[in-house]
Formats: structure tokens, C-alpha cells, sequence
């Protein structure tokens, strides 16, 4: 992430300084750019995974009936959740996503919600009667995109860029669920 | 060859200059500049014209005047502050007076060796002050009045002139509210 300044922006800065400034504008935006970017590096490595994660989360289990997942997602207005098996250990996540790659089927592939509004008044047949006897294992993405408690603000970045997920759930050093990072997490830190 | 070429014309672009000049200061400051610069030099020359002027001794030289500039009309510059002012000049006397010692009999050599010399040092030591340029310059062309003074030209003029354009310096740059003076000591 950067933020340039423009020429004009420098310049007023500049003005709004009492005084003789002894640079020029081009080497005071040069330094800033450089100054920004370390700081942001700085905060960025400094702000762990542990610090932003939601810690109160909504699981499923593989064998949570998917109609039961999306009436949690529903209820709790989240649109994803973990899937922790027994042991406590993720084994995946199910998503707005993951809702509706399983109900495209072998047809084209759903985009979007309003995508799956079209097909529902297309359709003849109920769409969801896909859904009724399958799991959260059944339609989960595993394995799960997960993040350590200890990873970095810059390594989520880059993971939820990278993957192009909107949460992750947060793993502690014994491999079990700690939490969820988000989008909005990551949006709402204070720097 | 391309590479040749292209290296020569990145070169003469270098030359065309890529940023602006910063903006001009406002009125209040060029007001404070005028009048720091003018006290300043009134002091020195004032003392010359008092004590100086009968005797073959000098107080007022013309690097005064580039540290004038600096040090009432460009007071944040670090070129500017105590430490440059005071170290520059006198490090730049020192290797003046040196180097016409030397080398006097070649005055060319001297004057080139000083000031090089005394931009080097300067830089080495963080009191890079460009008027010190010229107090290493004055010390080897400055004529027989200022060489005849040996090493003592580091301390009189030199040393006390800028002693006194310091002081007043400390005195009016901090009159203004919205001004301070110096940034740093060391």
C-alpha cells in the first residue's frame, strides 16, 4: 500500500512551514514516500494475527447438515464459517462461496447471490433440494486457508490478496481454533 | 553502442533539472531575515569601525555575508545551525591559513588545496557550512594584512565575528513567535 503525494500537495506542505525550507519538492516527496513506507513496514510487522481476530466464533462441524450452516450464517449475519472437527483441529471453511459452487452443479457456475435468485426463478425444480442431505464436510473448501496467531498484518494482507478470501480462521501453536480474521478486522485495526 | 548513446543522453537529461523551486517565504519571514541579517552585520562592522580600523587588524570578512544568509534567512537548514556555523569556519580558517603556510609559493595550488580541503573536513565532521568555502579561500587570497596575521586569523576575525553574528542570531531569530533558533546545539 502506498500514498503519493502530488506535487501540489507537497508544496502547500511546504508553504504551510514557517521558514526557508532548504529542498527541493522533489526530494522532500522522495523522503516522505521512503518515510511512509518504513512506518507502515514497521506497523504492519508489528500488529499480529492474535491482536485483530474476532475471538468469538461460530462453528460448524463436517458433519453439521449444510441447511443447519447456512441458518447459522443466517442467524449470526456472517458469511463464513470454520469447520473444526472433534479434536478441535480446522479441517476446512464454508463460505457465501462455497454455498454456491454447490449449487451450480455441473451447470454454469454461480457468480453471485443474485446469480442464485436467477436461478431460483428459473428453475423449476427447487434449487436447494441439492443441499438438504449433505454436510458441512461435503461442501467445505479444505484445506483451510488459516493464519497462526503469531502471522503479521502484512502476511494476512497478502494471504486474503493472494487467495482472494475475505477471513481466515486463526490457529494457535497446538493447531486449534483461536479466532477469525477478517477483512473488516484488518479494516477496523488502529494503527 | 545503443547503451553508449543511451547513457550520453541520460546524461544531458540530468541537466534539464526535474523538480521545482520550493515556494517563496512569506512576508513576516523575509521582514525577520532582513532585519537579523542587517543587526548582524552592523555588529561586526560596527566593532571593526570602532576598534578595528586604526590598528592592522580585521573583523569584518566577506564569508560573513554567506553566513548571513544562512543564518537569518534559512535558520532550519542544518547548514545553518551552531554547530556548522562555528565548526565550518573554523576548520575552513584553520586549513586556509595552512595551506597558504604550505604552499604560498604556488597560490593557485593553495587556494584550490584550502578550499577542497576545508569541504572535505567539513563533511567528515557534520559543520558543512558553504560561507567556510570562503573563509579558507580568504585566508590564502585575502592580501597581506589578512596572511600576515598567521594563525591568529582563525580566532580574530574569524572565531569573533562569528561569535557575534551568533548572538545575534540566538537574540532575534527567537523575537518571532512562529520562529526558533538554533534547531540543535551538537
Amino acid at each position: 500500500m502506498t500514498v503519493e503525494p502530488t506535487d501540489e500537495d507537497i508544496l502547500e506542505a511546504m508553504k504551510a512551514f514557517h521558514g526557508y525550507l532548504d529542498i527541493t519538492p522533489a526530494d522532500l516527496k522522495e523522503i516522505y514516500s521512503k518515510i511512509y513506507q518504513q512506518a507502515l513496514e514497521r506497523i504492519f510487522r508489528k500488529i499480529k494475527a492474535q491482536d485483530i481476530m474476532t475471538q468469538e466464533v461460530f462453528l460448524v462441524h463436517p458433519d453439521t447438515p449444510v441447511k443447519e450452516v447456512a441458518r447459522l450464517m443466517s442467524e449470526k449475519m456472517v458469511s463464513g464459517v470454520p469447520v473444526v472437527d472433534r479434536q478441535g483441529k480446522v479441517t476446512g471453511m464454508v463460505s457465501e462461496t462455497d454455498f454456491l459452487k454447490a449449487l451450480s452443479g455441473e451447470e454454469t457456475t454461480l457468480k453471485n447471490m443474485m446469480g442464485l435468485v436467477a436461478r431460483c426463478f428459473a428453475s423449476e425444480k427447487e434449487t436447494t433440494l441439492k443441499l438438504l442431505n449433505i454436510t458441512a464436510g461435503d461442501i467445505m473448501s479444505s484445506p483451510a486457508i488459516a493464519v497462526h496467531t503469531e502471522s503479521t498484518l502484512k502476511e494476512i494482507i497478502e494471504l486474503f490478496s493472494c487467495h482472494r478470501i475475505n477471513r481466515a480462521p486463526v490457529i494457535d501453536p497446538a493447531n486449534r481454533l483461536a479466532g477469525i480474521v477478517s477483512r473488516a478486522d484488518v479494516i477496523k485495526t488502529q494503527w | 553502442m545503443v547503451r553508449e548513446l543511451f547513457l550520453l543522453k541520460n546524461y544531458f537529461h540530468k541537466m534539464k533539472g526535474t523538480s521545482q523551486s520550493p515556494p517563496r517565504v512569506d512576508a513576516t519571514e523575509i521582514f525577520w531575515s532582513l532585519l537579523g541579517g542587517c543587526l548582524g552585520i552592523a555588529a561586526v562592522a560596527f566593532l571593526q569601525a570602532q576598534f578595528f580600523d586604526e590598528t592592522q587588524s580585521v573583523l569584518v570578512i566577506g564569508s560573513f555575508g554567506a553566513s548571513a544568509v544562512l543564518i537569518y534567512g534559512a535558520i532550519k537548514s542544518p547548514l545553518a545551525q551552531p554547530r556548522n556555523l562555528i565548526g565550518g569556519h573554523l576548520l575552513s580558517a584553520l586549513i586556509g591559513v595552512l595551506s597558504f603556510k604550505l604552499l604560498h609559493s604556488q597560490i593557485w595550488l593553495a587556494a584550490a588545496v584550502a578550499v577542497a580541503v576545508s569541504i572535505a573536513l567539513m563533511q567528515a565532521t557534520k559543520t558543512l557550512h558553504p560561507p567556510g568555502g570562503a573563509t579558507a579561500l580568504i585566508a590564502v587570497v585575502g592580501g597581506p594584512k589578512i596572511t600576515g596575521l598567521g594563525f591568529f586569523y582563525c580566532l580574530c576575525p574569524v572565531g569573533a565575528g562569528v561569535l557575534i553574528m551568533l548572538i545575534v542570531a540566538l537574540v532575534v531569530n527567537n523575537i518571532p513567535r512562529h520562529r526558533k533558533y538554533p534547531e540543535y546545539w551538537l
